[in-house]
């Protein structure tokens, strides 16, 4: 067999030496600010899920829970609860996408913030006239992609898992977190 | 076999190579099989291929085959491209690197690099892998080819290319199953010869899997078989053949590679006498592709 010429090497060596580059649009506390700026408190309040929870959580979702930690905080003001400030990751075309998602104790989102999103396309679901189509939203929602979430092409696979994380998240919230 | 000793029927059946370097929109998780989504509106990618073949049945066999490729997106649902391709091949065969002995193909040596020709292709989706849970697109592209893609020998090459392509997404998009049915109809005309004419259908399939962030391992495989029309001859079986492999696939921002190594599980044998096991008149045993891509 002949050698391989070196020029195939080439691409191989770029894909071994290539950096990558995070960028991260809001901190915890930055993105906390923006969706309870009335909380004058934010409890930290962890969750660590069992396998059975995390069942649950999908067969109601209708997507995976795939961490056992979820990052939650309880947003106060005079110690009464505002809502769930929540962290989450969902899968996007190459890395992880990282979104803060406020929910009301009725069930509601308030709204969702993204914190860390490295994409090639698809910035616009950074952009406020896509997020708002997320407030309101309940579990009686469709959560279904150019029904009453829009699409944003070249970043379908992101739309859909930002906006499936959060019924997920609303699925969580309903069976483990408090409502007062 | 007939067939194996015609260098214009490898011509025209090295074209099917050509199809096999099939063109694909949007980021490829595999070396080969095509995912279904397309480029935004108004966005471009630039490709780079190559893909090196080696090892026949006798002697010392290599080849390699590039393609420059500009890929626009016409409509969200709708991406255009054009082709450069070229081959640079570099063998000694002697009496011939396949077919039986006294019925040698493939014959004397050659080492040089040349453009070859140009392809165009266009890609349709019908249905978004994401937003519908299964990927459907239509693919079609066209080549002109000026290369015997084996031989390297002179000569003009049309190709008509169509793929159903199917992509079907697990766990939100870490595990990816992509699936083409394709269909190849081609002509090639050696210098001073006779045109001929082959029609090749090929199924492949493969899966993608993401074991962490920007990195997917993946493995695939296909098969198909020819059909060949030679100069003043009739329609007849002329080869089938399966290949599968891993690979390997980095996604970044800005840009992407994916490196394919496959190599021929089985084929039918190009003359009587060679139980191989192996077609190795219009393919080799191995194949290792590199294809890179540049969004912006």
């Amino acid at each position: 067999m002949k050698q391989i010429p070196h020029l195939l090497l080439v691409p191989a060596a770029m894909m071994i030496v290539h950096p990558a580059f995070a960028q991260e649009y809001l901190s915890v506390t930055q993105a906390q600010k923006v969706l309870f700026a009335e909380a004058d408190k934010f409890v930290e309040t962890p969750i660590l899920l069992t396998d059975k929870q995390r069942d649950t959580i999908e067969s109601n979702a209708g997507v995976s829970q795939r961490w056992k930690k979820q990052d939650i905080w309880r947003a106060e003001k005079n110690g009464h609860l505002l809502g769930w400030f929540i962290v989450d990751n969902v899968i996007g075309k190459h890395e992880f996408i990282t979104y803060a998602t406020a929910l009301l104790p009725d069930g509601k989102v308030k709204g969702v913030e993204i914190m860390v999103y490295k994409e090639t396309r698809g910035g616009q679901i950074m952009e406020e006239s896509w997020r708002k189509t997320l407030i309101g939203k309940t579990l009686a929602d469709p959560f279904k992609l150019d029904k009453d979430v829009p699409n944003i092409s070249g970043a379908t696979l992101s739309c859909r898992n930002v906006m499936n994380g959060v019924k997920r998240l609303l699925v969580l919230q309903k069976l483990l977190l408090a409502t007062e | 076999m007939e067939l194996s000793k015609k260098t214009s029927g490898l011509g025209l059946s090295a074209l099917l190579l050509v199809g096999a370097v099939s063109v694909h929109a949007d980021e490829n998780l595999l070396g080969y099989t095509q995912g279904a989504e397309t480029l935004p509106q108004g966005t471009s990618e630039a490709y780079m291929w190559l893909t090196h073949k080696g090892e026949k049945r006798r002697g010392d066999y290599s080849r390699q085959e590039m393609r420059l490729e500009y890929e626009y997106g016409l409509r969200n649902d709708l991406t255009v491209a054009a082709y450069l391709n070229g081959y640079r091949h570099d063998y000694d065969c002697g009496a011939g690197c396949a077919g039986a002995i006294g019925d040698e193909e493939i014959s004397g040596s050659r080492n040089q690099f040349r453009l070859s020709g140009f392809s165009l292709e266009a890609k349709k989706m019908l249905l978004s892998p994401y937003k519908d849970d299964l990927g459907v697109a239509l693919y079609g592209e066209v080549t002109y080819d000026t290369i015997d893609s084996i031989t390297g020998e002179r000569g003009d090459g049309f190709e008509l290319e169509g793929k159903v392509i199917f992509q079907k997404p697990y766990m939100d998009g870490q595990l990816q199953w992509v699936t083409n049915l394709e269909i190849e109809a081609e002509s090639w005309k050696p210098q001073g010869g006779r045109s001929e004419y082959a029609i090749a259908p090929r199924l492949r399939t493969g899966v993608s899997y993401r074991f962490t962030e920007n990195w997917n391992i993946g493995f695939e495989g296909w098969g198909d078989v020819e059909m060949l029309n030679p100069a003043g001859g009739s329609w007849e079986f002329d080869h089938w053949d399966v290949f599968a492999g891993p690979s390997i696939h980095y996604g970044s921002q800005s840009w992407w590679a994916t490196l394919s190594a496959v190599t021929q599980i089985a084929g039918s044998n190009e003359a009587n006498g060679n139980a191989t096991g192996q077609h190795l008149a219009d393919h080799e045993k191995n194949e290792i592709r590199i294809k890179m891509g540049y969004n912006f």
